[in-house]
């Protein structure tokens, strides 16, 4: 029999001092405390009445509160920025359903080996924002690196400095179309002419989580689009897996290389295009 | 705990667990046409309208419902005076066992509120969530053209 | 079709408003007064003894009211197949054993106030295992040095059935014709394969339940997710020890059963606690624990050697089956006879054939029925071992196929050799349509333009391929039925069936069948199913037997009727016999014109004249089971980067005599295939070193969804079976048998590698298709 409280602040600073409370942590979708379980909490802090549910674009930066959920996010950006690897994201997470109930900062504060945000967090470089004991901002390697950080706070929104004029891929390995990923690749790039400006790579699942591909980035940057046929993109590409229901170590490894060469050229050359 | 529900337009006060699903709760209190399939999140089964908002029920603890809007299949139509997406699904064969059933009618009516002529793809997306081990999905699929259409063509 | 006014159409299916509405009721819905419920204990271990088993914290836990095991709850042996009786399954198991022989097998149950009180209490059971060695691999089931799970319990066979404990042989199946040797020697060229498939789940969308309680005499009522209400009963009360007239047994509407609800499970543990403590008690399990505690697919290595000449004339076959039952024999021999006896009879010209089957313990989880029942493994088989030989002489697959299949007028000798378990029944095949069934399948999927044609998009590369099966319709000389109906005074019917409907549409065919009869409007047939209290007995709802047998039934009750309405209406009018005609809801003078409603002749019968209510009651049991065809063809696209296999389209077209439903027909076609597929490629059980399944979720047992659907194509061809109702054969199973072979053949047609075993994951194909490339 559960004795947790719940509480229903209106205010962030209410929230906050709730959040204080021994063995108290925010309720965002639920969808994970209600996997994990709830027996062991004291108190459950209820975001939904907070209005962090709102999805701005300032000065090229979009912010998104972490009571969005992941259907939310989805849907608004298929309408103002269909091409943003967030939205594309998101929009192919879970199901209908659960991508309307998973928001931003439950997942951003668990940030899942089958995340489908982790990816669009780390090549958008997307921050963290957060308020009460460990307030601040933070980037996607500082906030994974440190565990700690997480108590006490209260993720209120992310931010995405740069999130749209991309071409973006988004790739997610899934035994059936509802599926949680057993890795994704998120690729960005962007082109002038035959020259490659800028490109960023990240592939989540395997042993770290999500690991940009700095390497292959590196090599592409500044290279003409030909550099694609004369790299081996696959061994360059090549990240470590743990054992999944989805494959062993080796095959995950072999095709996540596979995913980033093909979403490399479907967003680099006309002809990779179809996906 | 203690709260208020408010189901298919009326207001009901509770007393449930605080750990307890919506699902739980529900199904505790009469409404039985919300079906606990996996209690996982995937099945669909337990799908409810939140807020105008396709949910699995599973997944939204209870206590984070109160006061809010909710919907079941029950809500939008009788038998006595069932909603054109009941009919469509009883007239297309989209119903054999029926499990699935209340789920994937309010996943067609989240959809047609929001898309009133969806394209199939639309149409497969939207039911991405509501397994149906019986039919197949085919005539689920043909049943949502057909509420679509029907929908479409009264208002 | 046409002169029939009722079958044959697309009738709505009597029950599908109330469940659209929310209003229909399965097993966990039924509200009952102050319940008590069940929660169980399952071992960790796959194979051991039960040394001790200390229940005193559980029973110190809150609102727990008793805790059952086998230290204190002693039953006979029992099996929990729902067969006739005796069942052709061993007498294995206990409703608590004191040797564990799989993980995942319930050791305790407790019964508490709550659910959670009883989940907490059943986690606080402690016991202590002596582990013994365990046998995890069927075809080492029978070595010397493998342990011998059921050797020293005194498990038996009830019926005078192969059973060999010691040798962990559950169920054996042997016969033979021709000369094997000289058929073999005749041969140009022998192929002999090995296939294997796999562990896989129901997954009907709602989990096994049992309410039981107390109606105001004092009887126990048992409401449960059932496919075999009949069963239920006779086993609860066996096992139990509650005499059976004081059980009754309902099935409300049940979400899917597949065959998993062919099994007596949480009825049986229902009725102990209920019974003992004269409460209430709801028992229901949770996703995680149907994978486990309930039933599986049999998994099945099936080797077949073929003897062929150059002409494409085959000389001999060898089938070789061994199939793991798990801990337990829950229909280990009759769906092993179903491999050979539904599968051997396709190609009944082969003079020489050889079958051996053997079902066999291991410690894992049990085998049951599930739709396709040994037929679907068998098929996996034979379909791929099949294209393998057309292709080797170089002909057509279809061709091939073509020129082997049974037909019309033909019998095979397998019918004869094999029955469920016992020997079979020979018949002769009236109706088979399955040359029209290849012909317009091929025409659909486009045979011709795309076998062999590899056609490639960059890295991936498509196929098609194809596979046939036939089924059967009901178990003859065993399956019973019966119906009873009668005669309302507004002229409509009560109709009363055993029955099971699970979603499958049975009440409608069913209803369907006496309204035809009686000439009334569908809604004039009043259908009751399914309650061992109300309604006439029925095997239930398996082997494919409720069109064909139920519906036999119900067609000789209503004649019987529909007869004695004739002989009041003479009465009535004085009209001779041979002018009365029916007509919709009435009976009609042709040498008068005079009309006679149906409700004035029920009237007259009940309150006027000689008087008495117009009723019949009427059994029937099959003398064969014609069974029904298909052709099914699947088009897959092979990404031979990562071995991806997407099916993007898929046709099945069936003969199962005359349609009575065709939205009906169309829709047990479709769910089988889809079911199929989904068994073909992602469905699996995973298990770790120790025999515990690591995926019993659906987090990671993935059935497919609506965004994986192949555009689906379901043809119904024109056929008539004249031992049917109204021409008709059973078609709720067969669709299921397709769907993996045909995409094996597909994907060798599109990158040339044959893949042996199920599923066919990408990380398999991949492997294929580099071993084929790299050698
Ligand atoms: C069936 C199923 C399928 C799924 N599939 C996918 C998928 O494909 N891709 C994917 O990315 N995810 C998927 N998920 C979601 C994922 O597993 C997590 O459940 C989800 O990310 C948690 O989000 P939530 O809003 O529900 O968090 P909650 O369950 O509310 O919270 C999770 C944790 O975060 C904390 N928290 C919540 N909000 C905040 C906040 N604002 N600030 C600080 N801490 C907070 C909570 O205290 C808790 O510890 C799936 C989940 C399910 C059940
Ligand atoms: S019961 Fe909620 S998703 Fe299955
Ligand atoms: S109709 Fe049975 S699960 Fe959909």
């Amino acid at each position: 029999m559960s004795t947790v409280q719940w509480y229903f602040p209106d205010t962030l600073d209410e929230a906050i001092s709730y959040l204080g409370r021994e063995k108290t942590v925010p309720h965002g979708g639920g969808t994970s405390l209600i996997k994990s379980g709830i027996a062991s909490l004291e108190g459950l802090v209820d975001l939904s009445r907070l209005g962090l549910d709102s999805l701005k674009m300032e000065k090229g930066i979009l912010e998104a509160g972490a009571g969005m959920t992941f259907g939310g996010v989805a849907e608004s950006l298929a309408n103002l920025h269909p091409e943003c690897i967030l939205g594309k994201a998101l929009g192919a997470s879970a199901s209908t359903p659960m991508r309307n109930r998973i928001t931003l900062g439950g997942s951003a504060s668990l940030f899942p080996l089958w995340s489908d945000l982790i990816g669009p967090m780390s090549v958008l470089h997307g921050v963290i924002c957060t308020e009460g004991k460990n307030g601040g901002t933070y980037d996607l390697p500082s906030w994974l690196a440190d565990r700690t950080l997480q108590k006490g706070s209260l993720i209120t929104s992310l931010l995405f400095p740069d999130p749209v004029d991309w071409l973006s891929s988004y790739y997610r390995e899934t035994r059936v179309g509802f599926d949680y990923p057993a890795f994704t690749v998120s690729i960005l790039a962007r082109k002038n002419n035959s020259t490659i400006d800028k490109v960023r790579i990240a592939v989540s699942g395997g042993l770290d989580r999500v690991r940009r591909l700095t390497e292959l980035e590196e090599r592409l940057t500044g290279a003409d689009l030909s550099v694609l046929a004369s790299l081996d993109i696959r061994k360059m590409a090549s990240v470590e897996f743990g054992r999944k229901p989805a494959g062993s170590p080796e095959y995950l490894s072999e095709i996540a290389a596979v995913q980033v060469e093909r979403g490399l050229k479907a967003v680099l050359t006309e002809e990779g295009k179809s996906r | 705990m203690k709260g208020s529900f408010l189901v298919n337009g009326r207001t009901n006060e509770w007393t449930f667990e605080p750990d307890a699903t919506l699902l739980d709760v529900l199904r505790a209190n009469g409404h039985p046409e919300v079906h606990r399939g996996c209690d996982e999140g995937v099945c669909g089964s337990c799908s409810v309208l939140l807020e105008g908002k396709l949910v699995n029920s599973c997944q939204v603890f209870a206590a984070s419902a109160m006061e809010k809007d909710i919907l079941t299949v029950a809500g939008i139509g009788t038998i006595h005076e069932p909603h054109p997406i009941q009919t469509a699904f009883v007239e297309s064969g989209a119903v054999q066992c029926g499990f699935c059933t209340p789920a994937a009618i309010l996943a067609t009516l989240a959809l047609l509120r929001k898309n009133p002529n969806p394209t199939d793809e639309e149409i497969h997306s939207a039911l991405d969530g509501n397994y149906c081990r019986c039919t197949g999905y085919v005539k689920i699929i043909e049943a949502v053209r057909l509420a679509s259409r029907r929908m479409s063509s009264h208002d | 079709m046409t002169d029939f006014s009722v079958v044959g159409k697309p009738v709505l299916k009597v029950d599908s408003l109330s469940l659209a509405c929310g209003s229909a009721r399965y097993t966990a819905d039924y509200e009952m007064r102050d319940p008590l419920y069940l929660a169980f204990a399952y071992s960790p271990v796959a194979h051991g003894d039960i040394v001790s088993l200390d229940d005193s914290e559980a029973r110190g836990m809150e609102g727990v009211t008793d805790v059952f095991h086998a230290f204190n709850t002693e039953t006979e042996l029992f099996t929990t197949a729902g067969q006739g009786y005796p069942e052709p399954s061993p007498y294995d198991t206990r409703l608590f054993n004191k040797r564990v022989r799989y993980a995942g097998e319930i050791v305790a149950a407790v019964l508490a106030g709550t659910l959670s009180e009883a989940r907490a209490a059943a986690a606080a059971v402690k016991v202590e295992y002596a582990p013994l060695p365990t046998l995890f691999d069927p075809e080492k089931a029978m070595d010397k040095d493998s342990p011998s799970l059921h050797g020293e319990d005194g498990a038996y066979a009830p019926l005078p059935v192969p059973f060999r404990a010691e040798e962990n042989v559950a169920g054996e199946v042997l016969f033979s014709f021709g000369d094997m040797e000289k058929g073999f020697a005749d041969a140009d060229f022998i192929v002999d394969e090995t296939y294997r498939t796999h562990y896989t789940a129901h997954c009907a969308l709602e989990p096994h339940a049992a309410s039981a309680f107390f109606d105001e005499k004092g009887r126990l009522v048992i409401v449960a997710s059932t496919q075999v209400p009949f069963h239920a009963r006779r086993t609860v009360s066996r096992v139990v020890g509650i005499p059976a007239h004081m059980i009754r047994v309902i099935k409300p509407r049940i979400g899917g059963g597949f065959g998993s609800k062919q099994e007596i499970i949480l009825e049986l543990y229902a009725a102990l606690a209920a019974w003992k403590y004269k409460r209430n008690v709801k028992a229901e399990m949770s996703r995680s624990e149907v994978f486990t505690a309930a039933r599986t697919r049999h998994p099945m290595r099936v080797r077949i050697k073929t003897g062929v000449k150059n002409d494409g004339s085959i000389t001999a076959l060898d089938m070789s089956d061994v199939m793991n039952t798990g801990a337990y024999g829950a229909h280990a021999l009759t769906v092993l006879s179903n491999a050979g006896s539904k599968v051997l009879p396709m190609f009944n010209k082969i003079e020489n054939m050889n079958f051996v089957g053997r079902a066999v313990y291991t410690n894992l989880p049990i085998g049951g029925a599930y739709r396709g029942y040994g037929a679907t493994q068998g098929y996996f088989a034979f379909n791929q071992h099949m294209d393998g030989i057309a292709r080797r002489l170089g002909v057509d697959f279809l061709d091939f196929v073509k020129k082997h299949h049974i037909r019309e007028g033909e019998t095979s000798e397998v019918f004869k050799a094999i029955g469920e378990g016992t020997e079979g029944v020979s018949q002769i095949i009236r109706s088979c349509k399955l040359s029209e069934c290849i012909d317009k399948g091929a025409e659909a999927i486009g045979w011709s333009n795309l076998r062999g044609k590899k056609i490639a998009n960059g890295p991936v590369v498509k196929g098609i391929g194809a596979a046939v099966s036939m089924q059967g319709s009901g178990i003859p000389q065993v399956d019973m039925a019966s119906a009873s109906m009668k005669m309302n005074d507004d002229g409509s019917f009560n109709l009363y069936v055993g029955a099971t409907d699970i979603g499958t549409g049975s009440d409608t065919i069913l209803s369907q069948i006496a309204a035809e009869t009686l000439n009334v409007p569908l809604e004039m047939i009043l259908i009751l199913s399914s309650d061992t209290d109300l309604t006439p007995f029925d095997t239930g709802a398996y082997a494919s037997s409720t069109t064909y047998v139920s519906g036999q039934a119900v067609l000789r009750c209503a004649e019987k009727v529909r007869s004695q309405i004739l002989s009041v209406a003479e009465k009535m009018t004085g009209a001779a016999p041979e002018s009365l005609v029916f007509k919709e809801s009435r009976v009609v003078n042709t040498a008068t014109g005079e009309e006679t409603s149906f409700s004035d002749i029920a009237c007259f019968a009940m309150y006027s004249h000689d008087q008495f209510q117009i009723q019949a009651s009427a059994s029937f049991t099959g003398s064969e089971s014609p069974p029904p065809f298909m052709a099914q063809f699947a088009e897959v696209d092979v990404d031979t980067e990562t071995g991806k296999v997407r099916v993007v389209k898929f046709v099945s077209v069936g003969d199962c005599g005359q349609p009575l439903n065709p939205k009906l027909v169309e829709g047990q076609i479709e769910g089988a295939t889809m079911n199929g597929i989904s068994y073909a490629l992602t469905e699996q059980y995973i298990f770790n070193s120790k025999g515990k399944m690591t995926n019993n979720s659906f987090w990671d047992y993935k059935l497919f969804g609506t965004l994986d659907m192949p555009e689906m194509k379901t043809i119904v061809v024109d056929s008539d079976e004249p031992t049917g109702p109204y021409g008709a054969k059973s078609i709720s199973e067969i669709g299921i048998n397709g769907p993996a072979p045909a995409i094996a053949n597909a994907i060798y047609d599109a990158v040339g590698v044959r893949i042996y075993d199920l599923p066919l994951t990408p990380e398999k194909v991949l492997k294929a298709i580099r071993a084929r490339t790299d050698g």
